[in-house]
Formats: C-alpha cells, sequence, structure tokens
C-alpha cells in the first residue's frame, strides 16, 4: 500500500472503496449526514463517516455526499431525492454497522437488482461465434451443418490430402 | 435538453481557442460549433457535432449551453449548498450565490477532499440569505448565461435551524428551549438574545444594513470619521 500514512489508511485502497455495499437508488441525489465531533449517540454516525463515506461517494459518483456538523443534538442522514423529497433516517444512538444495514434496505438497490443490472451491462457476444471461450466449440455441432470429421470422415472428393496426392 | 457541466481541468477558454484554430480546417461543422462555443453563443440541440464536442464542459460561471443528442434524458441534478454573502462585483440580481462542496477523489492516494464550486441560483423572491443551506436545482434551459440552477428550498437557514427529527428548534448543537432552561438555572441574562421575540433575519435591511446591495469593500480606516456606511467588511 503506497502512501499509507495516517490514521487507518486500509481506507485509502482501491479494494476498499470498490468493497463498499451500498449502492443508492437512480433517484437519491444528494446524501447528507448530520453529526457532532462529540456526544457518545453521534459515535455511530461518526464511525460510519469515517469508514464508510468515501464507499459510499465511490460506488456513487453521481450523488453529492455532504457532511455537516455541530448543527443538531442528534445526528440523521437526509437523502434528497430528483422527486423534491427527502429520506430522512435518525441514526441517534446506532452503529456503524445498524446504520449501514438499515440504509441498505432503505434507500439502496437491493441485491436482485444490482445482479440483473450486472448481467444487463456485460458485453454479450455474438451468439453465433464459435471456438475458444464461446458457447460452441465447432460449427459441426449445429444440426444442418457438416458433421465432425473426427466423427464421420469427409467424402474423399473433398479431402485435401486425397485430391492433391501425387500418388 | 440543455445541459452544463463543469470544467475539466485541462480545458480553459483559450485552450478551446487554440483547438478550434487548429481543427478549423478539418471540418467546416466541426468548426462551426466550436466557434460559437468560444463566442460563447447558444449551440443548436441535436447536433451530431454537439455530441463529438459535448466533452468540453466548461466552467459553472462561464457555462455554455451545450446540450447532447436528443435519446439522453437529462435529470435535473438537484444539490445542497451554502449562499455566500452579496460580493460586490461578483452578485447578479435575482440570483444567490451558492457553493456546492463535492468530494473529489484523488487518484494518487485515493483519498476525497472537499472541492468547491460556486454557482448562481435564481432566486427571485430573494427568499436566500447568506449562510443558508440551499438545496439548488439544475435549470433544463440557462436563464442567463451565468444563471444555469435554481433555488428549491433553504433547508436550513442561517442561525434558525430545526431540528427535522423532533421538528424543535435549535443552536449550535442544542435544543434552545435546553439553552433556556440552562440560562434561567444560571440566572437570565437580561441583555441575552431573546430568539422567541427577536424581528426576522434582515430587518436592518435598507436601513442600516446595505451588504445585500452592490457595495465596495472598507477602504483602510484612517480616522475615527471616516465611517464608510455602505462598506462591505470581507
Amino acid at each position: 500500500m503506497p502512501f499509507m500514512k495516517g490514521i487507518a489508511p486500509i481506507r485509502r485502497t482501491v479494494q476498499y472503496l470498490q468493497s463498499g455495499k451500498l449502492s443508492l437508488k437512480d433517484r437519491v441525489q444528494v446524501f447528507s449526514v448530520h453529526y457532532n465531533r462529540l456526544g457518545e449517540n453521534h459515535q455511530g454516525a461518526r464511525d460510519f463517516v469515517f469508514w464508510n463515506l468515501p464507499k459510499v461517494q465511490y460506488q456513487n459518483p453521481q450523488v453529492q455526499v455532504v457532511t455537516f456538523k455541530e448543527m443538531t443534538p442528534t445526528p440523521f442522514i437526509r437523502c434528497y431525492l430528483d422527486s423534491g423529497d427527502d429520506v430522512l433516517i435518525d441514526v441517534d444512538n446506532k452503529s456503524k454497522e445498524e446504520i449501514e444495514s438499515h440504509l441498505k434496505l432503505v434507500i439502496c438497490k437491493s441485491d436482485e437488482l444490482l445482479a440483473k443490472e450486472a448481467i444487463a451491462q456485460e458485453k454479450k457476444d455474438n451468439e453465433a461465434n464459435f471456438g475458444y471461450g464461446c458457447q460452441r466449440h465447432c460449427i459441426c455441432e449445429m444440426p444442418g451443418q457438416v458433421p465432425c470429421s473426427a466423427v464421420c470422415p469427409l467424402p474423399n472428393h473433398m479431402r485435401g490430402k486425397l485430391r492433391f496426392s501425387t500418388d | 435538453m440543455a445541459v452544463t457541466r463543469r470544467l475539466h481541468k485541462y480545458y480553459t477558454v483559450s485552450f478551446l481557442k487554440k483547438w478550434y484554430v487548429s481543427h478549423q480546417r478539418l471540418c467546416s461543422w466541426f468548426s462551426e460549433i466550436a466557434a460559437k462555443i468560444v463566442k460563447k453563443e447558444e449551440v443548436e440541440e441535436e447536433s451530431h457535432a454537439n455530441s463529438v464536442l459535448c466533452w468540453f464542459t466548461t466552467d459553472s460561471v462561464q457555462s455554455y449551453n451545450l446540450s447532447f443528442v436528443s435519446g439522453m434524458a437529462s435529470k435535473a441534478v438537484r444539490l445542497l449548498g451554502r449562499c455566500l454573502p452579496f460580493f460586490p462585483g461578483k452578485s447578479i440580481p435575482n440570483a444567490t450565490r451558492v457553493q456546492i462542496r463535492e468530494l473529489e477523489l484523488d487518484e494518487t492516494i485515493n483519498m476525497y477532499f472537499p472541492k468547491d464550486t460556486t454557482f448562481f441560483a435564481h432566486d427571485p423572491g430573494q427568499v436566500c440569505k447568506p449562510g443558508d443551506i440551499v438545496l439548488i436545482s439544475s435549470l433544463p434551459q440557462k436563464l442567463t448565461p451565468l444563471i444555469e440552477h435554481e433555488v428549491l428550498k433553504v433547508v436550513y437557514p442561517f442561525g434558525d435551524i430545526t431540528d427535522p427529527i423532533t421538528g424543535k428548534k435549535v443552536m449550535n448543537a442544542m435544543y434552545r428551549e435546553d439553552i433556556e432552561f440552562i440560562s434561567e438555572m444560571y440566572g437570565k441574562n437580561e441583555k441575552g438574545f431573546d430568539y422567541e421575540n427577536a424581528p426576522e433575519r434582515g430587518w436592518q435591511e435598507d436601513k442600516k444594513d446595505f451588504s445585500h446591495k452592490q457595495s465596495y469593500r472598507r477602504f483602510q480606516v484612517y480616522d475615527k470619521e471616516d465611517k464608510q456606511p455602505y462598506a462591505v467588511d470581507y
């Protein structure tokens, strides 16, 4: 890990950033966290910001991730949607894990949806191709094509070695 | 739909001009669009050249009306920002300057750093005051060459924040009722600020406070008589 200086430099690795599980829904445009520097009820929110906020921003580059400190006595997360509404999530006295799991339920894409999107994004090769790495190894597998010469030899007039032999 | 984005750090107006000149002979339609961009004219929508040139994004304050080829629905981008004070020479009427703080990834150390950009948000009713946290939304079409966003709502007015969870008024991360309770226990200071009976923010505007108008930065004060009532202290 290069430049691994400071508190918890693991947060600054690409693998860490890519391991974020919170993929916010497309409706969310602003993700704001309000918390204080002091106060035990804010500890979960502080931990969430320290450990998870870079992951959230990395997973959702189009969302504005913003933090506000020392504004209200209790911590909360507020997400502003494109419809004009905002989702208010109270994280008072919650741990970082509780916050993460709650966010995943409320404003993140479900695992099924993410899997579907991943499939849709995969570049599908032309199904008609055959060969190494394709669906079919050889054209002889398709009915109607010339059968595999290993199984059924070609007739002599089609075999080059018998047509052009000088014997 | 017209969409404007922020400037890629390498592309300035001077670069665009040089780029335009170098490509002028390559393709006439290409250079036409580039010329319009350089002259800050409006570019037609649904132009093929547009889609090629759309990656020349421009600075938020000097933005050009580049539009994408139709088929791409441009969603209004909502941003949360802080209103900046009226600054002589920078503020324009019917618009507030809003500072948006976004996180920018530094690729070398994979760390996010806050980056501030300033936008002009259309605010005809002068709802915003300096320091307010406002929600702005990008306009489908630019209102003026400088104004691309509009103020949707003031989320947290400066000095008068309401805790959204409890609905109570809050000051400096304490409930106002708690502050009053503590002050009464210690002995209430009569000169202390009375939140309930205090007038709305901006009550001295046009009377003693002229900072919302075009003004000038305070010159060096050499003697007590030089009061400069219309000067601004920042």
